[in-house]
């Protein structure tokens, strides 16, 4: 193997770095320092918790302190589950990944890694006891880094194997990285911790989803939907008591310290700041609204869908009309190989694949994430055959537009019938009002009637029975 | 071939390493530690034909040593396999990561393999290297660069699978002025797959933080650029600029003010281009005539998605908000805040809210707390999910108690209710929760908690109770049990059902030698259902180094 130029830089780089005369890099680590950030911090006066300076038993431990340098020093204080809000006690967070996992260590640089063995799952990983300070002052919670640049630093591909900031700045993300200090911790519970009005509160930081002392691998594979995946155990929710279709849901709100025992839906996630709990931002669907399963149509996220008649055909392998579904199987990476969860996107609403809003003629193509689940060759290739097309009530064979016309032929896309997420009065996730688009519709047992902007009224009938 | 590769370099790359370091030197070893662990599980489920027996081994070794010249270097390494007794289910994996740590420079690289065997013996495998690094000194940039190849070699049930992914990034502050810069880029190749698929980014920015007589202004822009399958057919190029100033002045003593002000850019070209532009923007202007008192009013711009596109939204709030002492003891607070936003060409949609909430201490060891949040607003005329426009009120209330009546007994107990609706007499929706708790904790050596909740809305009702107790009679054992169980109830037009789970479990933990733990577990769910489970697991540590 040859060495490259970029290589051989780097070692006459590092080489001269090392005959430097190296001094460790820890401003605050002075007598006056620690005072100063112990005085700002919460552990201001509780020096002799932690250390001692007379040797009171015969054991003596690294840096004067009372016990061991690891973890069970932490426990003698901090062990009331939940007390702070996302430390669920040692038992928890010792299954959690970030105690369990292979290789969780302060990669460093500022401030300096964590080299000594047995640092694997150490608080200090992310806390310093003493508190860290940056530019803005004292790092909250005594983390040694703010917000998302704590988590970033190992979950950007290495050592922590899930990047998430290669998502994160996307076109198209959560605004994690976009705004800084309005998270005001995991007690936040009130629908205007995350509102937009009067106070604009929006914030979508890593703790809201993630409890890094509870979160763990789903190893067992991702859960079924609708239930969540182990990484967002730990973090508080909202529960929806439906009403009848189109009647505003009512909420009750559940602490993070809830989700261990209950069972949990992805979804209850995402209402956080997704639903009418919460004053969401002007024009943004009310997605318990729109989901709720009294609903004349709906994707199948709380409960199966209406349509269970549906033939298999019409869907990709893997789905069927009883599927349950869950948020993050359309809002997600546009990555096959990134972590799950809608973190960033290259596509427009942190979709996985790519959708335009927009009822204006285009050519759909088999990569649209509607395609994901529902067939292609069903809904939009007219040079399928028959035999396939006819999964699909509106594709009779014989008449000359169906389904596979309209999309294939037409370009019209879904957008212009559908509705995405759910609507209260019409079946079938149709919309009206849209331009182009569908101005009235009407349905009866074998067929239904449909008047379009595009052409007259015209009368249809189904494939198969409803 | 291309997987034994990297899998030969991975190790050869791993071993040389770590044999140049430890015999590095004048070095002087500081560390070897490590657990050894053994678990045994066994699983009935009523869906089971028989018992589902499991055994997993895990080896995980540390190490660390000082080497001159202030550099450390450190070594962990954890084996693990889970093994299904009788049936071919097996995984292996396997990680081990060398660190090389300096105050201005570092370096990490870590090999990760995986093996996993299922149920009809097929085996997949796959295997990760990474390695990153980053330089750093005061006066100079500093740099940090990663590179990650996975690769999931192909099998019978699945084509190959590689996928690189590097990154180098720069970051060089001088005085108030911060610079920053990065790309990125990743490649994903499925064996035999047509389409290869590439994905770039770069980025880069700058902050100013100034400081204009008595004002903190701080600018900041940043560019970023992502292109996904740059050259093909597919390819997607997104590029957004935003700019961004925020500053607060301190006009009084008691008044202060803020502004900050955000524009994005975002440009995408895939078969069409579109283009969005956001503008996010707030002023604001606060006075506090007295401790505890404040009053503020401002106004601004923000985003609003309407039927697919993205409008500016204006709005006016004020507000007012008061905390205080009422009495030693009682602590109260309260807030009000209007606020009125509008669209271009639409009428203005008015908001208020109210909230309040109190604190009091009744007792020595007795406290209440109560809270009340009311919201009023109307929504906008043809919004995605509204039946139209309309006045909408929420109320979220919710009371509690807490006693400590002995040093070793604690209670709390809450009540909260929601409702939404037209009104607050006539609520559409609606849902109330109890829920109280138990501690009692005796002597050091014993601890019990107790948990019982109620949540009733709409028609459905579920209950939960919960109750747990420890004990640890000497330092070397510690013996606890849980209890749960949640029941829920709902009543349709004609129908009623109620589904409910149930668990129990119990557990000792053990010492056996200072480096010697034994835990034993057991846990039964759901006894007498379709559902039911019962689970026991057993599980040896032994710890060794120091």
């Amino acid at each position: 193997m040859r060495p490259t130029p970029m290589g051989l830089t780097a070692i006459l780089l590092l080489s001269s770095l090392l005959g430097l005369g190296a001094k460790p890099l820890h401003p605050y680590r002075t007598a006056a320092g620690l005072d100063t950030l112990l005085a700002l911090g919460p552990h201001v006066g509780d020096c002799e918790r932690c250390h001692t300076m007379h040797g009171k038993s015969d054991l003596v431990y690294l840096h004067a302190l009372l016990g061991p340098d690891e973890n069970s020093l932490c426990d003698v204080c901090h062990d009331t589950p939940w007390e702070g809000g996302s430390y669920a006690g040692t038992a928890l967070y010792l299954s959690s990944s970030h105690a369990a996992g292979e290789g969780t260590v302060w990669p460093g640089p500022v401030p300096p890694p964590r080299t000594e063995a047995g640092a694997t799952g150490k608080c200090l990983n992310c806390h310093d006891p003493h508190g860290w300070m940056d530019t803005r002052g004292l790092v909250p919670k005594l983390a040694i880094g703010r917000e998302e640049s704590l988590c970033l630093t190992c979950h950007d591909g290495a050592p922590a194997s899930t990047n998430i900031a290669s998502d994160l700045i996307k076109a198209f993300r959560h605004p994690v990285t976009d705004g800084s200090g309005r998270h005001a911790g995991p007690l936040e519970s009130l629908p205007t911790s995350f509102g937009a009005s009067p106070t604009n509160n929006r914030h979508a930081e890593c703790a809201d989803c993630h409890d890094p002392h509870v979160a763990t691998a789903d190893a067992a594979g991702v859960p079924p939907a609708p239930a969540l995946s182990r990484a967002n155990l730990g973090v508080s929710r909202v529960l929806v008591q439906n009403g009848g279709p189109g009647a505003l849901p009512s909420f009750t709100f559940a602490a993070g310290s809830d989700t261990l025992s209950a069972p949990v839906a992805e979804y209850q996630l995402c209402f956080k700041c997704h639903s009418s709990w919460t004053i969401q931002p002007t024009g943004q669907t009310d997605l318990a609204l729109a989901l709720n399963p009294a609903n004349k149509s709906y994707h199948p996220v709380e409960a199966a869908g209406r349509d269970a008649t549906i033939l298999a055909g019409a869907f990709v392998p893997g789905w069927t009309a009883s599927s349950l579904t869950r948020c993050g199987d359309c809002h997600g990476s546009d990555l096959v190989d990134a972590p799950r969860g809608p973190h960033g996107s290259s596509y427009r609403f942190i979709l996985k694949q790519p959708y335009t809003a927009s009822s204006q003629p285009r050519a759909m193509t088999s990569e649209e994430i509607c395609f994901a689940c529902h067939s292609y060759d069903v809904y939009a290739n007219p040079s399928a055959s028959d035999a396939v097309r006819a999964s699909s009530r509106f594709n009779k064979p014989g008449a000359d537009k169906g389904h596979a016309e309209h999309v294939g032929e037409e370009n019209v896309p879904c957008y212009a019938c559908h509705v995405t997420h759910g609507v209260p009065n019409l079946d079938h996730l149709v919309a009206t009002g849209r331009t182009p688009g569908i101005r009235s519709y009407s349905e009866t047992i074998g067929g239904g009637t449909c008047q379009p902007t595009c052409h007259d009224s015209q009368p249809y009938t189904i494939n198969y029975a409803r | 071939m291309m997987a034994r590769g990297s899998l030969r370099s991975g190790w050869t790359a791993m071993g040389t390493l770590t044999t140049t370091l430890l015999v590095a030197g004048s070095a002087d070893a500081r560390t070897l530690r490590g657990t050894a662990e053994l678990q045994y599980q066994n699983t009935e489920a009523a869906n089971l034909s028989r018992p589902v027996e499991s055994w997993t081994k895990l080896v995980r070794v540390d190490h660390d040593r000082r080497l001159p010249a202030s550099l450390e270097f450190s070594s962990h390494f954890v084996f693990s396999e889970w093994t299904l007794a009788r049936l071919p289910d097996r995984t292996r994996n396997f990680a081990g990561t060398l660190q090389l740590a300096h105050p201005y420079f570092g370096l990490l690289t870590s090999y990760r393999p995986a093996e996993v065997r299922d149920a009809h013996g097929f085996t997949t495998r796959q295997q990760e290297l990474s390695l990153s690094g980053n330089v750093q000194k005061s006066g100079l940039p500093q740099l940090s660069g990663t590179w990650v190849r996975r690769h999931h070699t192909p099998d019978a049930g699945s084509p190959g699978f590689t996928s690189v992914a590097r990154s180098l990034s720069a970051a060089y502050t001088r005085a108030n002025t911060s610079l920053r810069a990065g790309y990125g880029d990743r490649y994903q190749a499925i064996q035999d797959a047509p389409n290869r698929r590439r994905e770039d980014h770069f980025g880069l920015g700058s902050s100013t933080q100034l400081r204009i007589r008595r004002a903190d202004v701080s600018l900041n822009y940043d560019f970023g650029q992502s292109r996904t399958s740059p050259g093909s057919s597919r390819s997607q190029v997104s590029r957004t600029h935003t700019a961004g100033v925020s500053s607060g002045l301190q006009i009084s003593e008691r008044t202060s003010s803020s502004l900050s002000y955000s524009f994005r850019h975002t440009k995408t070209v895939a078969r069409s281009a579109s283009r969005s532009d956001e503008h996010v923007g707030a002023f604001s202007l606060a006075h506090r005539p007295s401790p505890g008192i404040e009053v503020s009013g401002g106004g601004g711009v923000r985003n609003a998605m309407i039927n697919g596109l993205i409008e500016t939204e204006r709005y006016v709030t004020a507000g007012a908000t008061a905390e205080g002492e009422a009495r030693p003891g009682w602590r109260l607070g309260a807030g009000a805040g209007h606020s009125v936003n509008w669209l271009p060409g639409q009428p203005g949609r008015p908001m208020d809210s109210f909230r309040s909430d109190t604190r009091m201490r009744l007792a020595p060891g007795l406290e209440a707390n109560g809270n009340l949040l009311i919201s009023t607003s109307r929504s906008l005329a043809g919004a995605p999910g509204r039946t139209g426009p309309g006045r909408e009120f929420s109320l979220q209330t919710g009371a509690g108690i807490n006693a400590h009546p002995l040093r070793t007994l604690s209670m709390d107990g809450t009540v909260s209710r929601y409702g939404a609706g037209p009104s607050l007499v006539r609520v559409g929706s609606s849902s109330t929760t109890h829920a109280g708790n138990l501690r009692l904790r005796p002597s050091s050596k014993l601890q019990l908690n107790g948990g019982w909740g109620r949540t009733s809305s709409q028609g459905s009702t579920g209950t939960s109770r919960q109750g747990s107790i420890q004990w640890s009679p000497n330092r070397s054992i510690q013996i606890s049990g849980n209890y749960s169980r949640g029941r829920q109830e709902s009543r349709g037009t004609a129908a009623r059902a109620t589904s409910g789970q149930e668990s129990w479990s119990g557990s000792v933990v053990m010492a056996l030698t200072r480096d010697l733990t034994g835990t034993f577990r057991y846990t039964e769910s759901n006894p007498g259902q379709v559902s039911h489970v019962r689970q026991v697991n057993a599980t040896l540590v032994q710890r060794f180094g120091r």
